[in-house]
């Protein structure tokens, strides 16, 4: 058993520390405020090789291990959950089901291009009237002559508004049920997508957040990722990864909310002596640590079981589940610790509080992460 | 008792307060002090240092010692220590110090203390004190080679006690110049009147200033104050202040009667070049800036509405 | 040209430090490459970028050291070189100076570039005595760099009355200025390489050093405690209307601190 960080692990966490401290952290409050990341920091984080963090070299990718790739998630959110998902969602739910899934003229077509942040990737599977029920998906496809025509509605979908590249789930038949289901890679240009808006949210409001209209969108049979009917597999395999993202984010966001607590209670002075002099202010920063570093422990277990190629599906949801809920406690008592200060903007943890709420829903809601852990413990 | 050599601190063919400071904490230690003075036409420098409490004046005076070249400077401290047989070396802080002494201790296989704030002698060894780690920690350091080379900072020492000394020239070989690295030209920087090493009131603008209208604005309170007009890191990286008015861990240290920080937030690096001062007042927007916990005197408010004001009633007070 | 870097593993400034009896308390301690000394590699890989040259980064310390090295990789250097000898631990300016001498002569190198100072000693001598040892010319504080031509460099350096344009024939020392550049962020692809590059090991007895000969017997200088800084206290804020508490501050330099 080893719980150090190998010098690779040292070396990106250190790369990942400064591109925070220098551009995505002084930009936190603005990317919040103007609801969306600014494109120079996009580029930056982009030409930096964020975007391909582990996707192979012949891909144009940065070809570390996932364990990198989580430990930049966690640095990233640590500063700006926003930037955070913007990297998590265009990577586990978009590049990772190319490269699991795709053949190798797919990875070859699409790889390079989302490994050099040229396009941005998103996920398609939700709808109006299906969120966790994915297997009951209405969008449906049909083939004709030598492409796929699909129809249908799609919301939430985080990076849409980059209009990159996504993975769209359509069913051919709604009777099949979760057999039905395909998954496609659609350069989210093509005609007949509609889009529609960058939603309000309550957090994450630098996340390009949107839905799409699919009218008689044409793609060609070369691009259907996997097999037909191998959708809704592909779609829980994904998020089965995706949920160690959005644990690292979350713990990113617990970090973040923790770290400014605790020089806020050093710095602060009250009835003339420091917040941290008092016990009730210790014993708040000692639940949040207990809280965070538990989520980090299981975080990383789930991490290094998806790098060992190991079953991980029930750590993912474990993961996912401890960390989302670590945030919203711990950004909510981070606000209690800065009193007033807390609720204005510029300190930035009333943020992280919003923040943290969607956490707890996407990528599969903590209930329906509570479902795949009892399954598990009563098989 | 132990021989010490100043090093005069020259500037523009006037002396430094410095310099006289640093005779005076010498002649509390030893009445042997002698004084190097390198430069061109500063033959006038001579009863002063002499008055100071020097014994022995070596004087290196020519136009090829008109620029400073750390080589040729190294050269004439070189043959001074050797000449009087000095155990103890004392330069003021300055860029040119910094680029010297690690020469001449390197010379005499000795070594060198940077930024020294204090110096004594405990059982026949040299011991300093100084700032280390951005002024977080402070080193008791002991020498055990002669001649011990130190830098001290500025305003370590005040000008202490009545002391005198007597005039006793001795001219030292002028190096010939080191054709290896030459000085093509000076840019002098524009606009800073009064070195901030010697000044006794330094008013410093940060990043609030945000541009040239707000270092005008700060720059006339500096005027009346008869200030050194100094700056934060940030100001210099935006172009916006010239290099040599940086003060902090990288720029220069100052320890002022009085320092005003004006927009300056109080990063650790500035704060490290200027909380020897005495008195420091803080002026910035940002109640929980890090500045106002070293400030003796914090005005929480917009820069522009405070220094107009913070002009107005100093007058009112001189007057 | 043949470029020498040399980068110092220092502790994080950014944190807290605490001294107890004399000596910092070691728990808690972070390490980063010594600021000045990524505006050095930043240089070097400008160098080499814009004029071509081979680059070869040195650092002294422990085994953690190899991680300044990759990060030296990483922005661009090619070559490694880490001292690493348990010997060295107390050694001074005049110590790493004579090793840095040992490994430029072993090398055939045109110009050595540095920080100016260390931020953990804020010395600043390495350099300088380096290059008297090596008796090349040196220019300390250095905030640009231009190639003249094969044999020498035009530099501008910040001394106490301006900027000095000041030419300098190789091989010659350079200690550079944060002021110089702005050290670049490693790509992850740079990082992902850096991990895969060798680095050369050395130890003093590897490079036939004794101690006498890098001035530690005897020892020069001794550190013989640490000592916490007097904290300064913050004073009075005043928050409220611009006039009021402004003419209030006023007031109190005048009567109470007795300085206007």
């Amino acid at each position: 058993m080893d719980f150090e960080f190998s010098e690779e692990h040292l070396l990106v966490q250190e790369g990942a520390r400064d591109l925070v401290e220098s551009k995505i952290k002084p930009a936190a409050i603005d990317t919040d405020k103007n609801h969306m990341i600014d494109p120079t920091l996009v580029k930056t984080i982009s030409e930096l090789g964020y975007l391909g963090a582990y996707i192979p070299e012949v891909y144009s990718g940065a070809d570390l291990d996932f364990l990198s790739y989580i430990i930049i998630i966690e640095e990233v959110s640590k500063a700006c959950a926003s930037t955070g998902i913007l990297i998590s969602a265009h990577t586990s739910l978009c590049c990772n089901p190319i490269l699991q899934s795709g053949t190798e003229t797919q990875k070859q077509n699409f790889l390079p291009s989302l490994a050099t942040g040229e396009k941005i990737g998103c996920f398609l599977l939700t709808e109006p009237d299906s969120g966790s029920d994915a297997a009951n998906i209405r969008t449906t496809y049909v083939e004709k002559e030598d492409a796929y025509i699909l129809n249908g509605n799609k919301i939430f979908v985080t990076n849409g508004g980059y209009l990159g590249i996504g993975i769209v789930f359509a069913t051919r038949d709604r009777s099949q049920g979760y057999k039905g289901i395909s998954a496609f890679i659609v350069d989210l240009s093509t005609s007949g997508i509609e889009i529609m808006g960058n939603e309000e949210k309550l957090g994450i409001r630098g996340s390009y957040t949107t839905s799409f209209a699919l009218d008689n969108v044409k793609v060609a049979k070369e691009n259907l990722l996997g097999k037909e009917g191998e959708g809704f597999k592909i779609a829980l395999e994904t998020l089965n990864g995706g949920r160690i993202g959005v644990a690292a984010q979350a713990l990113g966001i617990a970090e973040g909310a923790f770290d400014r607590s605790r020089a806020y209670a050093k710095e602060r002075k009250q009835f003339g002596k420091p917040l941290a002099a008092v016990q009730a202010i210790q014993f708040k920063l000692a639940d949040m640590k207990l809280k965070i570093e538990s989520a980090k422990l299981i975080t990383y277990k789930a991490a290094w079981l998806k790098c060992q190629k190991m079953q991980h599906s029930v750590e993912s949801a474990m993961a996912k589940t401890i960390a989302s809920e670590t945030a919203t406690w711990v950004t909510k008592e981070a606000i209690q610790v800065h009193g007033g200060y807390g609720y204005i903007c510029e300190y930035e943890v009333e943020r992280m509080f919003r923040d943290a709420k969607i956490t707890e829903i996407y990528e599969g809601t903590n209930e329906i992460q509570r479902i795949v852990i009892a399954k598990d413990v009563l098989k | 008792m132990t021989k010490i050599l100043v090093v005069a601190d020259i500037k523009q063919n006037a002396l430094k307060k410095g310099t006289l400071e640093l005779i005076s904490k010498a002649r509390t230690l030893s009445e042997n002090v002698a004084v190097v003075a390198i430069g061109n036409h500063i033959e006038g420098l001579i009863p002063e240092l002499a008055q100071a409490g020097t014994d022995t004046q070596y004087l290196a005076n020519d136009n090829k010692l008109e620029m400073f070249s750390a080589s040729s400077y190294a050269n004439c401290v070189i043959q001074a220590v050797k000449q009087y047989q000095a155990e103890q070396v004392w330069f003021a802080f300055s860029e040119s110090s910094k680029a010297t002494a690690p020469r001449v201790a390197a010379r005499f296989k000795s070594a060198c203390a940077t930024e020294i704030t204090d110096i004594s002698i405990e059982n026949g060894k040299v011991i300093v004190n100084r700032p280390a780690i951005a002024g977080k920690v402070y080193q008791k350091i002991q020498f055990n080679t002669s001649p011990a080379v130190v830098i001290v900072r500025a305003g370590a020492f005040d000008i202490d006690g009545e002391y005198s000394g007597t005039e006793n020239i001795h001219n030292l070989e002028i190096p010939e110049t080191d054709l290896r690295a030459v000085i093509q030209k000076i840019i002098q920087d524009a606009g800073e009147e009064i070195d901030l090493a010697d000044a006794d009131i330094v008013v410093s603008v940060g990043r609030g200033v945000k541009d040239q209208t707000g270092v005008d604005l700060v720059k006339a309170l500096a005027k009346d104050l008869k200030a050194g007009f100094g700056s934060s890191r940030a100001m210099v990286d935006a172009g916006v202040m010239p290099h040599n008015s940086q003060v902090g861990q990288t720029g220069k240290i100052v320890s002022p009667t009085l320092y005003f920080a004006i927009g300056i937030s109080g990063a650790i690096q500035h704060v490290a070049g200027m909380n020897g001062a005495k008195v420091i007042v803080a002026v910035n927007k940002d109640s929980e800036a890090p500045i106002f916990n070293v400030a003796d005197y914090g005005i929480v408010g917009d820069l522009f509405e405070v220094v107009p004001i913070l002009r107005d009633e100093i007058k009112k007070v001189r007057n | 040209m043949k470029i020498l870097t040399t980068v110092k593993k220092v502790v994080d400034v950014e944190l807290n430090i605490q001294v107890k009896e004399g000596k910092i308390v070691q728990d808690g301690l972070q390490y980063v490459m010594n600021a000045w000394d990524e505006n050095a590699v930043e240089a070097t890989v400008q160098l080499k970028e814009n004029n071509g040259a081979e680059t070869t980064l040195v650092c002294m310390g422990d085994s953690e050291s190899t991680l300044m090295i990759r990060k030296a990789y990483a922005m661009g250097i090619e070559n490694g070189i880490h001292v690493d000898d348990p010997l060295l631990e107390s050694a001074d300016s005049n110590g790493y100076a004579k090793v840095l001498k040992k490994i430029y002569e072993n090398g055939d190198y045109d110009l050595i570039i540095t920080g100016k100072q260390a931020q953990d000693t804020d010395n600043g001598h390495t350099g300088i005595m380096l290059a008297e040892y090596l008796d090349i010319p040196c220019v300390s504080n250095v905030v640009a760099i231009e190639v003249v031509d094969e044999s020498q460099l035009a530099v501008s350096r910040i001394g106490d009355s301006g900027t000095e344009i000041i030419n300098v024939n190789l091989p010659a020392l350079l200690t550079v200025s944060d002021s110089i550049n702005e050290p670049r962020l490693p790509a992850l692809r740079g990082i992902m390489m850096a991990k895969k590059k060798a680095i050369e090991t050395k130890t003093l007895a590897d490079l036939e050093l004794t101690l006498e000969q890098i001035d530690m017997q005897p020892v020069r200088t001794e550190i013989l405690e640490y000592q916490a800084p007097s904290v300064r206290q913050a004073g009075k804020k005043f928050e409220g209307d611009a006039a009021e508490i402004t003419a209030k501050v006023v007031q109190l330099l005048s009567n109470e601190a007795k300085v206007i």
